[in-house]
């Protein structure tokens, strides 16, 4: 069938208050997130920027209910309006799938290297649809016509190894639509790819935004292509958000030193690359007050004292403009 | 070219494949590396840039061509067998994490690096000294890999190669595994080196925006072959190559509405015959059936028949 085009105003897909996840360490347990609060829509694409140990992946794990064992979740996590984190494992797994789907940086890792692609995509569609062995054939066809990979009924004889990275990851996309899901989770996915195919990739999700009004959480190190793609951006820093609001409002006046940061580090265009002093830490790692403000260059006494809170402008927290900063922190530009 | 430290001449490059039999990974390949230059090799995946990494390391020996250091043709013996001479070429690869041995400290794999003539007693302070040199404290000597971060590995990684008085390093995508903020750390260690120390560097990586930033001469490769090479700043500024453009035309800019970079249609196959790029260039024209060879002019090396300075194909007889 081919997707109707949703035509209703955009309904709030996920909304996450104030999650936090700890794992058990050896020495008791290691804060992994802190005080996330994040929210996404049909038909948006919001960023998650961060370097690794931010916790930018582990937001994803936990919205899908892949934490190592042990891990310790509190606050909410509603899709849909039904809370995840009170689901038992037949419940997650109705929602992981139909719900909501993933696509990693691997994309190998998403697929069985020994079973072609038409086996892998009609058996994620029988699992979680019901639907019959030729319906789902059918429908495997028309996955890989949405996600522009031509030949469908000879790339579906075929086995993962036969493809290139690129096309790989567009075979992993059609696979974690199979089930035709609100909410698409694309950690990193085009990390691993050479440039000229990350843009086919980027495409492909701003198309399927908006054709099928696909929700779509995008996790990356890249500021760059959230520029392209993404409507609203959450900067992470040491497990928490530092820095949110319109990308577009962001990049051009960055309030948190380390967006700031972040953005000078790149290797662009008619700019110096300027290093961030230090390494980037992880929530386990973050010292008492701002965690990045060891790094900071408009570090004062009180931040090493006392930790900011994100805090929106006008006391709003939708789409609108929030930073974690004692200097910068509230209203008005830097 | 006279003054070259590195000079890679003609080199190809060819594996055996079951299915295919012979693939030419790097085809005809000429490049040179001057003391204290910076040389960005910048290709997608499969164009063969570590194929020719690899030969002009000395780690492969070429299919054909040559490639010499410091005027002497290189001998792929293997790394511990290399002459004295060689040990002057040093290559630093993408991931410091298998680079470096997880069970040794970080002084006894420096000491790999120290050429054997120096005296027993100054080795442990030239080692030393070459961490202080990518901006590490000498405590870090007595510590393992385990403890660093990847960009404090990878800068454990280059003063393993520097410990060896290198002039000319090789660099393999050394800062593709790590974050950005640690990337422009390795940056700026690698090109301060090359200004203080006169070393040449060949500098590889998929992505253009940082060998802009750090290369004065980039090549650009695309399946087995350079297509444009210029000093960078005129690459960046004006790419005359299809292909040049549509690697700079793909790179997301983090500007308020950049918009979408734009896609290059279709894969990386090469063509029968013809230009290599031909199947997927907007500006494809008859004459593209015949090869453009890559011709030198004022501003640099282009293959491609749009170039005015690339001339007319003879009329093949011989």
């Amino acid at each position: 069938m081919p997707t109707t085009p949703d035509t209703s105003p955009p309904a709030e897909l996920l909304r996450v208050e104030r999650l936090a996840v700890t794992l058990r360490g050896p020495r008791g347990p290691v804060p992994i997130l802190t005080d996330v609060t994040l929210s996404a829509s049909a038909g948006e694409i919001v960023g998650i920027a961060g370097e690794s140990g931010s916790g930018k992946s582990m937001t994803a794990r936990a919205l899908l209910g892949l934490l190592p064992r042990g891990a310790e979740v509190s606050g909410t996590m509603l899709f849909q309006g039904r809370d995840l984190s009170t689901l038992d494992r037949r419940g997650r797994q109705r929602v992981r799938g139909a719900g909501i789907a993933m696509v990693f940086q691997d994309p190998t890792a998403a697929l069985h290297p020994m079973l072609s692609i038409g086996r892998q995509l009609t058996e994620h569609m029988r699992a979680h649809l019901g639907v019959s062995r030729r319906e789902a054939a059918k429908r495997a066809v028309e996955l890989l016509d949405q996600v522009r990979i031509p030949n469908a009924a000879k790339v579906l004889r075929a086995y993962p190894h036969q493809f290139s990275g690129g096309q790989l990851q567009r075979i992993a996309i059609a696979s974690a639509l199979a089930a035709r899901p609100r909410l698409l989770i694309a950690d990193e996915p085009t990390t691993a790819l050479d440039v000229t195919v990350q843009a086919g990739i980027l495409a492909l999700l701003e198309s399927l935004r908006a054709e099928m009004g696909l929700g779509v959480l995008f996790v990356t190190h890249d500021l760059g292509v959230l520029a392209a793609l993404a409507s609203r951006t959450y900067v992470y820093y040491a497990g928490r958000i530092v820095e949110t609001g319109p990308t577009a409002g962001l990049l051009r006046a960055p309030r948190h030193p380390y967006t700031r940061a972040l953005l000078e580090a790149r290797a662009e265009d008619g700019a110096v690359m300027r290093p961030i002093a230090g390494r980037p830490v992880n929530a386990a790692e973050a010292p008492p007050g701002c965690p990045f403000a060891p790094r900071c260059p408009d570090r004062e006494d009180r931040c090493e004292k006392s930790a900011p809170v994100l805090a929106y402008d006008d006391g709003e927290r939708d789409g609108r403009r929030g930073s974690a900063c004692l200097v910068h922190g509230t209203g008005g530009a830097r | 070219m006279s003054g070259a430290l590195l000079e890679v001449a003609e080199v190809a490059v060819e594996y055996r494949d079951r299915g295919r039999g012979r693939v030419r990974a790097v085809d005809g390949v000429s490049l040179s590396v001057a003391p204290g230059q910076i040389v960005g090799l910048v290709g997608e995946s499969g164009c063969g840039k570590s194929s020719l990494a690899r030969v002009a390391a000395g780690l492969a020996a070429p299919a054909a061509g040559q490639v010499r250091f410091g005027g002497r043709p290189l001998t792929p013996l293997g790394w511990r067998r290399r002459p004295r001479a060689e040990v002057g070429l040093q290559m630093v690869f993408q991931n410091p994490y298998s680079s470096l041995n997880p069970r040794r400290t970080i002084l006894s794999q420096l000491l790999d690096g120290v050429p054997p003539d120096l005296p027993p007693a100054g080795r442990r302070e030239h080692a030393l000294h070459q961490l202080e040199r990518v901006g590490l404290p000498e405590s870090a000597a007595g510590r393992y890999p385990g403890q660093f971060s990847g960009g404090q590995l990878q800068r454990i990684a280059i003063a393993r190669a520097l410990a060896a008085n290198p002039k000319m390093i090789i660099a393999d995508e050394p800062v593709t595994a790590l974050d950005v903020s640690s990337q422009a750390q390795v940056v700026g260690v690698l090109s301060q080196l090359v200004r203080e120390l006169g070393v040449g560097m060949l500098f590889i990586s998929h992505d253009l925006a940082l060998v802009h930033r750090l290369a004065d001469e980039t090549a650009v490769m695309y399946l087995g072959a350079i297509v444009e090479s210029a000093p960078t700043r005129r690459l960046w500024r004006e790419p005359r190559h299809p292909y040049t453009r549509a690697l700079i035309e793909a790179i997301p800019r983090a500007e308020p509405g950049a918009g979408l970079p734009k896609v290059l249609p279709g894969e990386v196959t090469r063509p029968e015959s013809g230009c290599r790029f031909r199947a997927r260039c907007p500006h494809a024209f008859d004459r593209c059936a015949e090869e453009p060879p890559l011709t030198a002019g004022p501003g640099g090396r282009v293959a491609c028949w749009l170039d005015a300075r690339v001339p007319t194909p003879e009329r093949k007889g011989a």
